[in-house]
């Protein structure tokens, strides 16, 4: 007998998290990128100079 | 001497061969065609269609417990988690995960393809499966091989060859499967749009991707750590640029031997008692499904996002987030050029498609964390 209700439960939890856990990746990944880009930018503007 | 030659012919396995034998080996010849000839999915058809000839000659007992040469493969490779988190390892060190963090908007669409996993579960829930067969069956709609292996090894042994077989032929069968999907949900002016090239990618930022991505999913589902630990250290090998030696075996021997031993052990699960169930028709039924719904599901995501955003994205590459890499990826571009021969939509779609793996691997831990 399925028990419908975590059936459900599973569906909308599952939709949900993995929306979740991509969009914290996301979220996560732009600000390391933010972070790297502004640590590099000073190298990066001494290599274009010399 | 007439006693011990009939002794001798009892002992083979003539005697024992059955109807269902016999089916079983047709299964297999066709899927040798498809892996040789066709060349579908080669790599993992042909070792999981030889493990179905072979686990289907009698007597051989070779997938017996505690004795059979495969039963071991598969009882210390994939019963004890060993061959898929390894697999990852292989998949991570080959992965070039720079268009997901040149434009990290397309993890979305990687989760978005999700849909199709979870859409599936439920018709697999109304067709009479039960909650842990629904969801063995339901993560073929990832499209991705291990983490379907590795889900069904867990809460559905008993279908472990049927999803692996379906998920495999699946994944060769994208550049039929969703074109007209594709087709039906897109405009030609959608299916036009341009999208700019990406930026460039620092090393630095190669680096330190796995790194962060490992954290983030192993702290949020924490049921995902096998896999992702695997996959995240193969493409620390790769970037770091420090490892080679690593790297050049994680991309070669280790995955061509953990590709052997895990294609011929989940198809030595196929016995003829096990796979001529009507309910074999329905898994396949049911991969069919979670495709479709993926594929449509990543391009209307794709279609959603671009009712927020400046610069539109191709809702093509949407489609891409069915992790058949790098198939999808193909396919789109392919209809991307069709619609505008100016548009080079690979290394865009490329993203959703690296996405999906991970994607795939957090809807299988979700339903891990739930059933097991």
């Amino acid at each position: 007998m399925t028990d419908w209700s975590l059936a459900v439960q599973i569906f909308i939890t599952g939709l949900l998290g993995v929306f979740f856990v991509m969009m914290a990746l996301q979220i996560s990944i732009q600000l390391s990128s933010v972070v790297i880009r502004y640590m590099e930018k000073p190298r990066e503007k001494a290599k274009s100079e010399g | 001497m007439l006693s011990a030659f009939q002794d001798l012919i009892y002992a083979s396995g003539f005697v024992h061969l059955t109807l269902g034998h016999l089916v079983m080996w047709l299964i297999a010849f066709v899927l040798l065609y498809l892996a040789i000839k066709k060349q579908y999915e080669p790599l993992l058809l042909l070792p999981i269609a030889f493990g179905i000839l072979v686990v289907n000659l009698p007597i051989t007992h070779l997938m017996e417990p505690n004795e059979g040469l495969i039963w071991r493969f598969y009882q210390y490779g994939i019963k004890w988690e060993v061959i898929p988190p390894l697999i990852f390892l292989g998949l991570g060190a080959m992965t070039d995960f720079g268009p997901v963090i040149a434009n990290p908007r397309v993890l979305l669409l990687g989760g978005g393809a999700q849909a199709g996993v979870f859409g599936a579960y439920f018709v697999a829930l109304l067709l009479g499966f039960d909650l842990k067969e629904a969801a063995s069956i339901a993560i073929i709609g990832g499209a991705d091989g291990p983490t379907s292996i590795y889900l069904a090894s867990k809460l559905a042994p008993h279908l472990l060859g049927p999803v692996a077989v379906a998920a495999y032929s699946y994944m060769a069968l994208v550049p039929i499967v969703q074109p007209p999907v594709m087709r039906l949900l897109t405009t030609e002016a959608e299916r036009k749009i341009v999208m700019r090239k990406l930026r460039p990618v620092s090393k630095l930022e190669k680096i330190v991707f796995p790194i962060i991505t490992a954290i983030v999913i192993m702290l949020m589902v924490p049921a995902s750590a096998a896999l992702v630990a695997m996959f995240m250290l193969g493409n620390l090998f790769k970037e770091s640029g420090v490892v080679g030696r690593l790297t050049n075996t994680a991309q070669n021997e280790l995955m061509n031997i953990v590709t052997i031993l895990l294609g011929i052990s989940v198809g030595a699960t196929m016995t003829a008692e096990v796979f001529l169930q009507p309910s074999i028709l329905k898994i396949f039924l049911l991969g069919l499904i979670a495709f479709i719904i993926a594929t449509a599901a990543g391009i209307l995501l794709a279609k959603l996002m671009n009712l927020f955003l400046k610069e539109k994205i191709n809702p093509l590459i949407g489609a891409a987030g069915v992790s058949a890499v790098p198939m999808a990826a193909r396919v789109a571009h392919k209809m991307g050029t069709q619609a505008n021969r100016q548009n080079y939509l690979l290394m865009h779609a490329m993203g959703p498609n690296v996405a999906g793996v991970i994607g795939t691997v957090v809807a299988a831990s979700i339903l891990l964390t739930f059933l097991n």
